[in-house]
This record gives C-alpha cells, sequence and structure tokens, in this order.
C-alpha cells in the first residue's frame, strides 16, 4: 500500500503539490494522466525517493519512508522497482548484467543468479539474450529488458514513468497486455504514469488526472 | 568580424613598425646576469644617445639561451655584439666562424691572455675560480687537488661539470695537463664521493649552510655569500710555486660578422672595455675584478696583480671541451 | 571564396607557419655533408644514459597520472555531485596551479623548504618533481571528470539507488561509465607530465627531456638536438593512438531534462570538508604562501615599477597571441568538426604534432626558417613571437572550439541551409553565436598559455623585447629572492585576473553546467 499524507512540493517556489493525499491499495493499478509539467514524473520521484518533499509523509507498505524533508529509507531499500521513460539500461553492463545487478548487489550467489536472469528473460520473452549490448537491442527489446530489470529484486511497489511511448502502436499494445500479466503474476502494486487515454483504459483499475 | 580583421592586421603592422622606429640602436644579446649587465648598458645608452635593444640569457642550465639563437641567426644576423660571460662560448661563435675581428683602442693594457689572437674577442671584468670553505676551517684547501685527499672524502662538493665554469676549468685542466692526468683526477674525484651540485650558487649554498666543507666556485658566488653574511671565507688554489694558479674566467665582449650596425657596435664594445665599466662590475654585486691594472675594487677579493694566473690558451680550451662532454657525461653516470 | 577555400587557406597557413620549421628541422635530421644518414639515430639508440633517463621519465610520468586520476575522481565526485561548502571556490582554487607557469609552483615549494632538511631534500628529486607535476596537472582529471559526470543520465543512477545505496552504485554505474573520461586525462596527464622540462630540472630528477634540452644548451648541435627530441614526439603518437579509441568509445547519453543527481553527505559532510580544505591548503596555499612570505611589501611595489614595462608588452602579446589562437582555433575547428576538406584529419594530428614538440626544436626552426633578409618583416619583429604562440597553442583553443562545434545539432545548420543562408552566413549567424561562450573561453585559455610561454619568447622575441615569464627567469640568475618572490606574484595576478573576469562573465553556473 502507498499514503502520500498532506504532501507539499515546491520547486523553485513554484508550488507542484499542495496538501497533498493519495492512497493506493495492494495490487491496484493506478493509472496518473495529466499535461506535461502537472508533476506526473515527480510523483513517482517522490515515491522512489530521489526526491524529498518540504512536508508531508510518505508511507509504504505500513512505513514511513519519509517525514517532511527527511529520508527516513533510502530509495534501495523502500521495496520499489522503476521503469524509466528513457529506460536508463546502463551501457556498459550487458543484458544480463543489468538484471542481476541489483541481484549481485545483495550478494546472492552466481547460479542462484543466473536462474533468476534465465528466468526473468523468458518472463518477458527474450530467451538467451543475457550477453547481448543493450545498444545492439532494438526498442521494443529494450523496454522488456528494463521491465525484467525492475522486477528482478520482486518489487512490491512498481513505479512507470511512460514506459511505452516511444514505441509504435502495435508493440505498444502487445507490452500493455503483457505488464497487465505480470502484474497479476507477480502481485505488485503498480503506479503507472502516462499521457495516453487509451493506455490507461486498458491498464488502470484506477485513474487520477493531475493538474486541474 | 571584419573589425576584428582589420584590428590584427593594424596590430600586425605596429608591432611590424615599432622595432624600426629608431636609427641609432645596438643590438646586444648578453650571457652576463641581467641583473649585473642591464644597469651598465643603461649606463651606456644615457652616456651615447645610442638605443640598446638587449636579448638577456637565463641560467644555463635553465634555458637553450641566446648562444643557439646566436648560432640560428648564422645567415641574417640580428646582433651586433654578444656579451659572454665566459671566453668559451666566444671561442665556439669564432669556430663557427660567426665573429667580426675589431681590435678596441681602450683594450691595449688588457693582458693578452685575455684576449683572442685574432682579436675575435677582448676579455674584460674577470671572475676567478676559487674555494668557499666554512669560517675557522684549519687546514683550509690550497689545491684543487685537496678534492681527493681521503680527509674530506664524501665532505666536498662540485658544481655539476656539465655546465658553465666548471667545464670551463675541467677543459682548461685538459689543455694542461693532458687527458692521463685529468682523467685520473676525475676518477680520484669520483672515488672520494665529492657531491655534484647543479649549479657553483648551489655549491656555495651547500658551504654556506654547512653540508659541504669547501668547494670550488666562481667568485661572485662566493662574495655574495659572504656578503649576504654566512659564516664563510675563501682561499685561492694553486698559488705556490710550480703550481698552476688560479684559473680565470673573464668576461668576453665581441662583434658578430654582418652585424646590422658596425659603428656602434664599436661604441658599446669600447664602452664595456673601459676601466670605467670594470670599475662598476667590480663594486656592483657580481664583484668582478678588472682586468684594467690599477682600477679601484672592493676589498673582498684580491687585485688581479696579486695573483697567480693559470696561463691557458682559451681557443685550445674551447676545442677541449667539446671533446670532452661525453666524457664529463659518462663520469657523472658512473 | 568558398568554405573549400577558406579551409585549404587556414590549413596552408597554419603549414607554412608551423609545419614548415619543424619539417625543416627533422628533415636535416637526415643529412649531413655527405648526405642521407641516420647516424644521429643509431647514437641515439646506443646512449645508455639517455634511455635510464627515459625509465626515469616514464615512473615519474606514470606516478603522476595515477596519482592525479585518482584523486582527481574522488574530488570531482566531492565537488561537483555534492553540496560539500563552497566547492566551486575550491574548483577554482584548485585550478591555478595549471595556468601558472610550472616553475613558479616549484620555487615557491622553495622558498618554503629550502634544500635542506627532511622535507628539503624530499622535494628535490623524484618525489618533489611528482608532487609539483601533480599538484600542477591535478586539475586535467578534475576537470575532465566533472564535466562528464554532468554527461551521465540521471536515470543510470536512479535505476541503480533502486536497488543500493550511493557506495555501490558510484562504484558499479557511474565510476564505470566515466572509465573513457578518466583514461582520456590519465593519457593527457602521462603526456603533460613525460614533457616536462622546468619542475624536474629545477628540482634535479634527470628525466630524457632534460637529456634532449642538454642537447642543445651544452652542444649547440641542433641536428643532434632534434633528434633527441623525437622519442618524445613518437610516444606521443602512441598515446594518441589510444585517446583516439577512448574518444571513440565515449558515447553518452546526454539528459535531456533531468538533473545531475546530487549526494547528501549527512554526518560526513564536515569531515569532509576540513579535509578538502586541508588539501587544498597544501597544495595550493603552502607554495604561494613560500612567495608570499619570502617577498616584502617593498620588495613587490619595487618590482612592479620595475617591470611595469615587461608587464604591459606581456599584456599586449597575450591579448593579441590570445585574439589570433582564438581565431585560427575556430577555424581550425570547423575545419576539423564538419570535415571541410578530405585533409581534415591529417591537419588535425599535425596541429597536435606541434604543440607536442619541445618547444626548443619550434623556437630553432622558427628562427632557421624565416630570419632571411627577405622575411626580417616577420623575423625582426614581434610578428614572429606571434606566429610562435600560435603554432605551438593552436591545439588549445582548437579543441575548446570543436568541443562547442560538436554540440551544436546538425538539424540548426540544416535548417539554416533550407532558408537559403550560404556556409559563410551559417558560419557567421548560427555557428559563431552558438559557439561564443566557448570562444571567449579558447581566448582565456589562449592567454594564459601565452603568458605562461618561455622558450620560444626567449628564441624568438625581437631584442629589446620581453614577456615576464622570460624576465623571471632571467631575473632568477643571481637577482635577489624576494624580487623573484614578488615577479612571481605579479605572474600569478596577471594569470588570475582574466580567470576572475572570465568567471564573471560566463557566471558561476554555467561554466560549470555546460554539458
Amino acid at each position: 500500500m502507498i499514503a502520500l499524507k498532506n504532501l507539499s512540493y515546491r520547486v523553485e517556489n513554484r508550488p507542484l503539490f499542495e496538501h497533498f493525499d493519495l492512497q493506493v491499495a495492494p495490487k491496484e493499478r493506478l493509472v496518473i494522466l495529466g499535461p506535461s509539467g502537472a508533476g506526473k514524473s515527480t510523483l513517482l520521484r517522490l515515491i522512489a525517493g530521489f526526491v524529498l518533499p518540504q512536508s508531508g509523509e510518505i508511507v509504504l507498505d505500513g512505513q514511513t519512508v519519509s517525514q517532511g524533508n527527511k529520508m527516513l529509507v533510502e530509495p534501495h531499500q523502500r521495496g520499489v522497482g522503476m521503469l524509466f521513460q528513457d529506460l536508463a539500461l546502463w551501457p556498459h553492463l550487458d543484458v544480463g548484467g543489468n538484471i542481476a545487478f541489483g541481484l549481485k548487489i545483495q550478494k546472492i550467489q552466481w547460479e542462484v543468479r543466473q536462474q533468476k536472469v534465465e528466468k526473468m528473460l523468458a518472463m518477458v520473452g527474450l530467451q538467451g539474450y543475457e550477453t547481448r549490448k543493450v545498444d545492439t537491442l532494438s526498442g521494443g527489446e529494450q523496454q522488456r529488458v528494463a521491465l525484467a530489470r525492475a522486477l528482478a529484486l520482486s518489487p512490491k511497489i512498481m513505479l512507470m514513468d511512460e514506459p511505452l511511448s516511444s514505441l509504435d502502436a502495435e508493440r505498444n499494445k502487445a507490452l500493455r497486455k503483457e505488464i497487465i500479466r505480470l502484474q497479476e503474476e507477480m502481485g505488485f502494486t503498480l503506479v503507472y504514469v502516462t499521457h495516453s487515454q487509451e493506455e490507461a483504459d486498458e491498464i488502470g483499475t484506477r485513474e487520477l488526472l493531475l493538474g486541474q | 568580424m571584419y573589425r576584428l580583421f582589420s584590428l590584427l592586421v593594424l596590430a600586425f603592422l605596429f608591432t611590424a613598425c615599432s622595432s624600426n622606429a629608431l636609427q641609432k640602436t645596438v643590438t646586444v644579446y648578453v650571457s652576463e646576469d641581467q641583473v649585473f649587465s642591464e644597469p651598465l648598458l643603461k649606463d651606456f645608452e644615457k652616456e651615447s644617445g645610442i638605443r640598446v635593444r638587449a636579448v638577456y640569457d637565463t641560467e644555463e642550465s635553465k634555458s637553450t639561451g641566446v648562444m643557439n639563437r646566436l648560432i640560428a641567426e648564422k645567415n641574417n644576423p640580428q646582433a651586433d655584439v654578444y656579451w659572454a660571460n665566459e671566453p668559451i662560448r666566444a671561442e665556439v661563435l669564432r669556430q663557427k666562424g660567426l665573429l667580426q675581428p675589431y681590435q678596441s683602442p681602450v683594450a691595449k693594457d688588457i693582458p693578452d691572455v685575455f684576449k683572442s689572437a685574432t682579436d675575435d674577442w677582448t676579455g674584460f671584468s674577470a671572475r676567478i675560480r676559487l674555494f668557499i670553505v666554512q669560517q675557522g676551517m684549519k687546514d683550509k684547501p690550497t689545491s684543487i687537488m685537496d678534492y681527493t685527499k681521503p680527509e674530506y672524502k664524501g665532505k666536498t662538493v662540485i658544481a655539476n661539470p656539465l655546465f658553465g665554469t666548471t667545464t670551463s676549468q675541467m677543459a682548461a685542466l685538459f689543455s694542461v695537463w693532458g687527458s692521463k692526468k685529468t682523467e685520473q683526477f676525475l676518477a680520484d674525484l669520483k672515488a672520494n664521493d665529492v657531491m655534484i651540485s647543479t649549479s657553483n650558487g648551489e655549491s656555495a649554498d651547500f658551504v654556506a649552510s654547512k653540508s659541504a666543507l669547501f668547494a670550488l666556485v666562481d667568485s661572485d658566488d662566493a662574495v655574495s655569500r659572504l656578503k649576504a653574511g654566512d659564516a664563510v671565507a675563501f682561499s685561492y688554489p694553486d698559488q705556490g710555486a710550480g703550481e698552476l694558479g688560479v684559473f680565470v674566467v673573464p668576461n668576453a665582449v665581441m662583434m658578430i660578422k654582418g652585424a646590422p650596425h658596425p659603428q656602434a657596435a664599436k661604441k658599446l664594445i669600447d664602452y664595456l672595455l673601459s676601466a670605467e665599466s670594470e670599475k662598476k662590475l667590480a663594486f656592483a654585486d657580481c664583484a668582478q675584478i678588472p682586468l684594467h691594472p690599477g682600477v679601484v675594487m672592493p676589498p673582498y677579493l684580491k687585485p688581479m696583480d696579486e695573483l697567480k694566473v693559470m696561463q691557458v690558451d682559451y681557443a685550445k680550451v674551447a676545442q677541449k671541451m667539446v671533446e670532452l662532454q661525453p666524457l664529463l657525461k659518462a663520469w657523472l653516470q658512473k | 571564396m568558398s568554405e573549400k577555400q577558406l579551409s585549404y587557406g587556414v590549413i596552408a597557413l597554419v603549414a607554412l607557419l608551423g609545419l614548415g620549421p619543424i619539417a625543416y628541422m627533422v628533415g636535416s635530421t637526415f643529412f649531413d655533408s655527405s648526405g642521407f644518414t641516420v647516424s644521429g639515430y643509431t647514437r641515439l639508440l646506443e646512449d645508455a644514459v639517455f634511455w635510464k633517463h627515459a625509465a626515469n621519465s616514464f615512473v615519474l610520468a606514470l606516478t603522476v597520472a595515477s596519482a592525479a586520476i585518482l584523486s582527481g575522481l574522488f574530488l570531482a565526485l566531492l565537488l561537483t555531485k555534492t553540496h560539500l561548502y563552497m566547492r566551486y571556490l575550491f574548483l577554482l582554487v584548485l585550478l591555478v596551479p595549471l595556468l601558472i607557469p610550472p616553475y613558479i609552483l616549484a620555487y615557491g615549494w622553495y622558498a618554503l623548504l629550502g634544500r635542506e632538511g627532511l622535507l628539503g631534500g624530499l622535494l628535490f628529486g623524484f618525489w618533489g618533481s611528482a608532487f609539483v607535476l601533480y599538484s600542477v596537472y591535478l586539475p586535467i582529471p578534475l576537470f575532465i571528470t566533472a564535466l562528464f559526470l554532468r554527461k551521465v543520465d540521471a536515470g543510470l543512477e536512479e535505476a541503480g539507488l533502486l536497488v543500493c545505496n550511493w557506495r555501490c552504485v558510484l562504484r558499479g554505474i557511474t565510476v564505470p561509465l566515466l572509465a573513457p573520461s578518466l583514461g582520456l586525462s590519465f593519457l593527457l596527464v602521462f603526456i603533460l607530465s613525460i614533457s616536462e622540462l622546468s619542475v624536474p630540472q629545477f628540482l634535479h630528477y634527470d628525466t630524457f627531456v632534460i637529456e634532449s634540452f642538454t642537447q642543445f644548451s651544452a652542444f649547440y648541435d641542433f641536428k643532434t638536438a632534434t633528434v633527441y627530441a623525437m622519442p618524445l614526439v613518437i610516444i606521443v603518437f602512441a598515446v594518441l593512438w589510444g585517446m583516439q579509441g577512448l574518444l571513440s568509445k565515449t558515447r553518452y547519453r546526454v539528459s535531456s531534462h533531468k538533473k545531475m543527481l546530487m549526494i547528501t553527505l549527512g554526518k560526513m559532510r564536515w569531515m569532509l570538508f576540513l579535509g578538502v580544505v586541508l588539501f587544498v591548503a597544501v597544495i595550493v596555499g603552502l607554495p604561494l604562501a613560500g612567495l608570499v612570505m619570502q617577498s616584502t611589501l617593498s620588495s613587490f611595489i619595487h618590482a612592479v615599477s620595475e617591470a611595469l614595462p615587461v608587464i604591459s608588452s606581456t599584456l599586449i602579446y597575450g591579448a593579441m597571441g590570445a585574439t589570433l589562437l582564438t581565431l585560427f582555433g575556430f577555424l581550425s575547428a570547423h575545419i576539423i568538426v564538419y570535415r571541410t576538406t578530405r585533409l581534415w584529419s591529417l591537419f588535425e594530428k599535425s596541429v597536435l604534432l606541434i604543440f607536442m614538440l619541445s618547444s626548443t626544436v619550434i623556437g630553432i626552426g622558427l628562427i632557421l626558417f624565416w630570419n632571411h633578409p627577405a622575411t626580417n618583416i616577420v623575423y625582426a619583429t614581434a610578428v614572429i613571437i606571434l606566429i610562435g604562440y600560435l603554432v605551438k597553442y593552436l591545439l588549445l583553443t582548437t579543441e575548446i572550439s570543436a568541443l562547442s562545434l560538436r554540440q551544436i545539432p546538425a538539424s540548426f545548420i540544416e535548417s539554416a541551409q533550407l532558408s537559403g543562408a550560404s556556409w559563410s552566413q551559417r558560419l557567421l549567424l548560427i555557428i559563431l553565436p552558438l559557439a561564443k561562450e566557448s570562444l571567449l573561453l579558447a581566448w582565456g585559455v589562449g592567454f594564459i598559455f601565452v603568458l605562461r610561454e618561455s622558450t620560444i619568447t626567449m628564441l624568438v622575441a625581437p631584442p629589446g623585447e620581453t614577456t615576464l615569464s622570460v624576465y623571471i627567469l632571467t631575473q632568477m640568475a643571481n637577482g635577489a629572492p624576494a624580487h623573484i618572490a614578488s615577479l612571481c606574484l605579479i605572474m600569478l595576478t596577471l594569470v588570475l585576473l582574466p580567470l576572475a573576469l572570465l568567471i564573471y562573465r560566463l557566471k558561476k553556473g554555467t561554466l560549470y553546467d555546460r554539458t
């Protein structure tokens, strides 16, 4: 569960959120819509902990992760996965290296890691891609690698920032279905940012319009 | 853009014209330290009305300096006069055919040993190579052979013989002693753990700071330490009967072949060679010993006529110096 | 005039001014009175002392480069990626040693430590040379890394922060992404410290550059001396090869909207702050304090009044040299970035070759090439010094301009082309204004390097003309220590003034936030 309580966040003295409240139930798929500059991405970054609000409280899964401008739980300890708009695949690592990065940090054994990587790749339909360089992949394939990487640590909360915006209509559609399937399979809470009403209607169990 | 360009052109024209503006000029390249030479050249400007355009040298070990420039400019000389701080450089230039002989009327009473046999250069105001020793030292060294005495093992210093007056002195020894005896001397220096410094000034500092007992240095380095109040004293080497005498390193002034301003060049040379100039250089911090007899000088050093002087042919010394370089280099590395 | 004609014009001019004299020098090493010969080179190969000193040079350069890379990386992270107090000030102060002639720094340490005792003993020799060169060249990895840090996509780090803390994100993501820029700075520092003459010479550490210099100063034999300068050229070209490989690998995702991620220091903040204060005080503060202590107010005033004509001519030469360098740097960058002729690559390498060749070789080459009665208008005037500065430092201003030209999106120029702008209009109306800031930077860098130069100036300056850096060197021969220290301080002021102006103009943020 995600709870934002009485949150205020200003950028260069321009208020983006004021006394903002939000509740997301476990396993819910919340889609956030809104025009550019409405603070959609910022909301995700607040949840992930990349930025701190000036005031208010953020509670993830019953644990207060930030209070006012105090960081109580670091991003990597929040159990959050994220799919970035530009994917943020590390160019100096191969596909396997990207997916296994977090596992390696947690000092998980090599064999277990390998199994997990293979499982994740199978899940996103990219078997045998471990040693490929990320910049040799197509856009859709990169999307799937990023997804596999975000899911590798089995996060309870998944944040997606316009992940499909750069794909053509056909791939976009296919991946939407896959995201829903994965969410149902793995049972994470999803917060999904987009400005496509069509995407929102298909993916969301609830929609939130920002910037009104 | 165009404005910028025209500004540049103007600037170029300005710099191109500025140097030819004055007709009565003389160009002199100077290897004597600027600190000592510049005041004298300024005096000449005032007294003669001839503008002096000078190029000064750095310490020998710090740049490639004006000698290289003179040689590179051989085919289209820019300099009229070269003021060298020792005669070996003058001889190198003579041997490369860069000099114009000139017999200055004011140099008549300067001893012939300090002049080129062919009138290519004339010596004046000299340094001598003497020992700077720690003050109160009981048995001061009296000969350069003292460097090889076992009681001084590891306690003495000499400047790098690849540079400057130390090279000249080694070459002079070769020309007087011959190669066998000099090489033995060098080997003995090594065997006696003589320290090597980068310059005579540094050698003098070693003695002043009591890091070494004595050092063979130029007289100006020694005098400056004495004037600075350091606890040092001097000793003139090889003054006894049958001994070599002190090695004298006069300044040397010469005219460049094809000098653009030969008349002004002669005036400057005459000025530098005068007894008056020698007196100025004797009282300056460089404390150089006049070569004209009877010029008044400060009391730190003995006048030339009280010293036994090493009789050398500087032309031969210069020749030896070129042959000697590889040998000295090898010696340093041993 | 067409774009091609202008390009060929610039190339021809640089070739005539710079490559001509050098080709003349290098060519002459293969001939003696009896015709073609390689005897100079065989003598070099057999010179055991030279190769022993070459090994010294290698160890020195390796030490300096490794130390500079490691601490440069750490400092770059600390001073650009955290909110450490006064971090911009630290960056600026650490830049100072690079901007003044290196011998001034060495002289400052000498003024402070002397020659005696444990520290004085350490100063003279390997450790002193390595330390002074380290402080001189530290800004290179520091600023290159700081610049590239801004190019690292924040998203890549955020993705890492979701699974671990900053320490491991830096180790696993940020630093590996910086690898090419670290390699680049390593090679740059390596080249610069292996070719540095004045510091090891002043501090008595035998390197092969000193050896080749001795050929000039003790033997007056230009051919042999040029031969002895060649190994450095060969090393530089080998290193250049490595550098090009690294540059081609340096592909960064330039983040479009995200700001650089900052690290919160927390409790470490004060400790790190004090650490940096201490470090800066030792690296920059102490040697400058040495100079200040050795000079007195009266000696400073005396030095200013004495050196006033020299200072003003130094400023004039600096300004003229910098202007020429900026202009030609921009035109050269235009040739290289837009490949306006097929010769662009050869041209780029030539500019680098001249930069790396010993100043003595360039100086003697300029004399031999230009000193004829017919070309007195060039040689016997200040024009020759400007030529010397232009050919020696063209690489710097070219690279600065090229860096900014490469960042101008092709679409900007293409759309101007579609609107009917000719090449010269595109150059003057689109490219030039967009590169304006970098031209200012190029001018400042050109000015500072012209100010630092002494060897070429000494060899070709018309009689009666001199610059401050040469004047200091000639005064070092038996000048009073207080006077020399004061002159060094004046030099420092001359360098820092344009720097301050430059920073004021570029404003605090933009100087560092440019990507």
